[in-house]
């Protein structure tokens, strides 16, 4: 020990450190992956929300041809901006489609149906004036729960 | 997709990319930190001041493991509570036993607690659970095996019936000495014991020593069928059961209720020799022993033997412990003296053992460092016995007893209690607080302002102020429709930012965007290389929030760019809004992103 007001100072359990803070980083990038992943579904359970049950009665089967027919309006008028559930074939395919890393730090995720129609009742068209938009409204109906994921999966990595 | 429409999907991208950079930087100036203090004559003039930096440097680098731990240990106690009955008295007793366990075993205290989380489960009063988990503690380091698989197996063993009167460690040291040579095996002979072959050792009352040498001897061997073990073992019953003779005028046996005695008599055996060798302790190892040595070490004539007493379904079990009987005799006889000395004897030997005595200095090592962090944790609630704690840890560390005085010693423990009595939201943060910006100065003067703050000396709070500085401006960015939960967020330390568009603000909105921070604003400018405000009349889509330059502001074709980019790293098809239908918006994008204040 140096002698008057001067002395040597040593340091130790730096490397301790960087390694917590590498495990603290490792937790962030897992965190990330956990929310698109969860974040997706959340996704997909929302826009399926949106549909309305198909009217009972609107679906008639052919007793010539057997094939199976789905009234619309005006029988069974839509109810815009809930789709209205027909043949099922669109909210059976919403699901997440893409899961991965962009980059070590970024997750992406892309959830949405897969049918080549839908975009029309999504978007409107000149033929469907009042669109559709189970996916934006599925988007905005699921902003609490993946703000909570989001909050409960950072605080989860950062040991809050 | 036909004809060739991009589909309709939410994108959703979640980034810890600033965070993750935010941390090397602090890694960085630690490493800076440690390289100057490490040099060898490094002087400083003014002592106290920089001793007082330097401790919480080190309390920080401790602090940081420390907290890791104490939160899994803080995790596994509540475990405990949440899927036991145990009290918070309990809870406390786990707590302490676990450290002063892992003291002086090679069991971590994280590792103790799931050992006394399986004892609540099995429903043990305290006592009998500390008991338990103690003797478990020493088995596992004789036999090197998990504490929490050796509690359960204690436990197991405890609950077969064979141990009426006798003590935990007796169990313990009784298990030890029957799997002596198969230290790995205690699982696979637990696994054999419970059940059926169990309660038939029980049933016919013997020994635990008997019952763990002969399972250990069929898990060994592989012969892992517990019906063919249990029916094996069933013939002791029988011959402890009454046997009905028939005699003719000479006295011969030519008839017998009991079907087997037929077969001994038919196989030469003396039936009244069996019964009493297989009826009496031990009756296993005793009853095989004696058909051995009738067998005059004929191997066919034993066969006959066992043939005869265990029909063609149990003479592979017979085999199975023959091959080894003298071993096994031997071990069966060792356990009669298996007691609570007897563990702690060979647990003293294995104390000896140079792995044990690491493992033990590494528990003794994070268990003080759990200390630490156990009182950091959010829900501290003694903070005095955690400065006395610290402060005690900081005096018996040498390397502070190198760099520090006594005063300087109080003075963080002083500080750090201010700061957790102030109930601090996250340690975490505060971590990173002391290493951002100009850490060494701030921190001496964060000290002292603390210090001062808690000796009534002056009103002010933690010196930092980063929830204070998001919070007022959570408050900025309230009217242009951020949710509570996300204003919340900032509020409480900043942790992340949900980005989310804005669709033609509102004249109110512009104005509270106007108000963000002047350091944002001067980031958008030199993004947007403009100084009119950006979003005046646009439609912007993309709005990062949070405090000084982590504002975004981002125009709808450079999000149509960013998109585009992220995309084609992670190799998705990049979507664009096709030409007749310029009015829609396809894509909706959420965005999470990490923030450091």
């Amino acid at each position: 020990m140096p002698s008057g007001e001067q002395s040597e100072v040593l340091v130790s359990g730096v490397n301790e450190f960087a390694g917590a803070v590498e495990g603290l980083k490792e937790r962030m990038r897992i965190a990330a992956r956990n929310i698109v992943t969860e974040g997706a579904l959340i996704l997909a359970d929302a826009m399926k929300e949106q549909y309305r049950a198909r009217p009972g009665g609107s679906r008639r089967v052919s007793h010539i041809t057997g094939k199976v027919y789905y009234a619309g309006a005006p029988n069974f008028p839509a109810s815009p901006p809930n789709p209205t559930i027909r043949t099922g074939n669109t909210l059976n395919s919403i699901r997440p489609r893409k899961i991965g890393p962009i980059n070590i730090d970024t997750w992406m995720s892309q959830t949405g149906p897969g049918t080549s129609y839908e975009r029309y009742p999504e978007l409107g068209t000149k033929f469907i004036r009042v669109p559709f938009p189970m996916v934006k409204m599925g988007i905005e109906n699921s902003e609490e729960r993946l703000q909570a994921l989001a909050e409960a999966e950072w605080a989860e990595a950062e040991g809050v | 997709m036909a004809l060739g429409l991009p589909p309709v999907v939410a994108t959703l991208v979640a980034d810890s990319q600033e965070f993750n950079a935010s941390m090397d930087e602090s890694i960085g100036k630690m490493e800076a930190f440690g390289a100057a203090g490490d040099t060898a004559g490094a002087r400083f003039t003014k002592f106290a001041d920089k001793a007082s930096t330097m401790i919480i440097g080190l309390g920080v680098a401790l602090g940081a493991y420390g907290i890791d731990k104490a939160i899994k240990f803080q995790t596994a106690l509540d475990q405990v509570r949440n899927t036991t009955n145990a009290t918070a008295g309990t809870i406390d007793k786990i707590s302490k036993s676990a450290i002063n366990l892992s003291n002086n075993t090679t069991s971590s205290a994280i590792d103790i607690v799931g050992a006394y989380q399986a004892a609540e489960q099995a429903g043990y009063k305290w006592a009998k659970a500390q008991a338990t988990v103690t003797a478990s503690a020493k088995l596992a380091q004789i036999t090197q095996q998990p504490v929490v698989d050796v509690t359960k197996a204690l436990i197991a063993a405890q609950n077969l019936g064979l141990t009426s009167g006798m003590s935990a460690a007796k169990v313990a040291d009784t298990l030890s000495i029957a799997l002596k040579g198969n230290e790995n095996g205690l699982q696979g002979v637990m696994a054999i014991l419970q059940g059926k072959v169990g309660s038939s050792f029980a049933a016919y009352h013997q020994s635990l020593g008997e019952s763990v040498a002969v399972a250990n001897e069929f898990s060994q061997a592989n012969f892992t069928n517990t019906r063919q073990i249990a029916s094996f073992i069933g013939k002791i019953g029988e011959f402890k059961g009454p046997m009905v003779d028939l005699t003719d005028e000479n006295g011969k046996i030519t008839k017998s209720t009991a079907g087997w005695v037929d077969s001994l008599v038919e196989a030469g055996l003396n039936v009244d020799k069996v019964k009493e060798k297989f009826s009496g302790p031990d009756g296993l190892i005793n009853g095989l022993n004696y058909l051995k040595q009738a067998a005059g070490g004929s191997l066919p004539q034993l066969q006959k033997y066992l043939q005869a007493i265990w029909g063609t379904s149990g003479t592979p079990a017979a085999m199975a412990l023959i091959k080894n009987l003298g071993t096994l005799t031997t071990t069966v006889e060792k356990t009669k003296s298996a007691s609570a000395g007897g563990l702690n004897t060979a647990f003293g030997i294995s104390q000896k053992d140079i792995d044990n005595q690491m493992k033990e200095l590494r528990n003794k090592a994070e268990n003080v460092l759990q200390g630490v962090g156990m009182f950091l944790l959010p829900d501290v609630r003694d903070v005095a016995n955690w400065t006395d704690n610290t402060i005690k840890f900081f005096q018996s560390h040498p390397l502070v007893s190198k760099i520090a005085s006594d005063s300087a010693i109080s003075l963080f423990g002083a500080a750090v209690a201010y700061k957790i009595g102030k109930g601090l939201v996250s340690v975490v943060s505060g971590i990173k607080s002391i290493f951002a910006g100009t850490a060494i100065t701030a921190n001496t003067t964060a000290t002292q302002l603390n210090t001062d703050a808690l000796l009534g000396k002056t009103p002010g709070g933690v010196v930092g102020g980063g929830a204070g500085r998001d919070a007022e401006d959570a408050a900025k960015l309230a009217p242009i429709g951020l949710s509570e939960g996300l204003v919340a967020a900032a509020g409480a330390g900043g942790a992340y930012f949900i980005v989310k568009k804005v669709l033609m603000p509102t004249p109110g909105a512009v104005t509270a965007l106007a108000n963000i921070p002047a350091t944002a604003y001067q980031n958008s400018v030199s993004k947007h290389g403009t100084n009119t405000p950006p979003f005046k009349g646009a439609v912007l889509e993309v709005v990062g929030v949070g405090p000084d330059a982590m504002s975004m502001w981002v125009t709808k074709k450079e999000l149509a760019k960013y998109e585009a980019s992220m995309a084609s790293q992670a190799g998705l098809t990049p979507y664009t809004a096709p030409k007749h239908h310029k009015k829609g918006k396809t894509t909706i994008n959420i965005k999470a992103s990490v923030k450091l204040h």
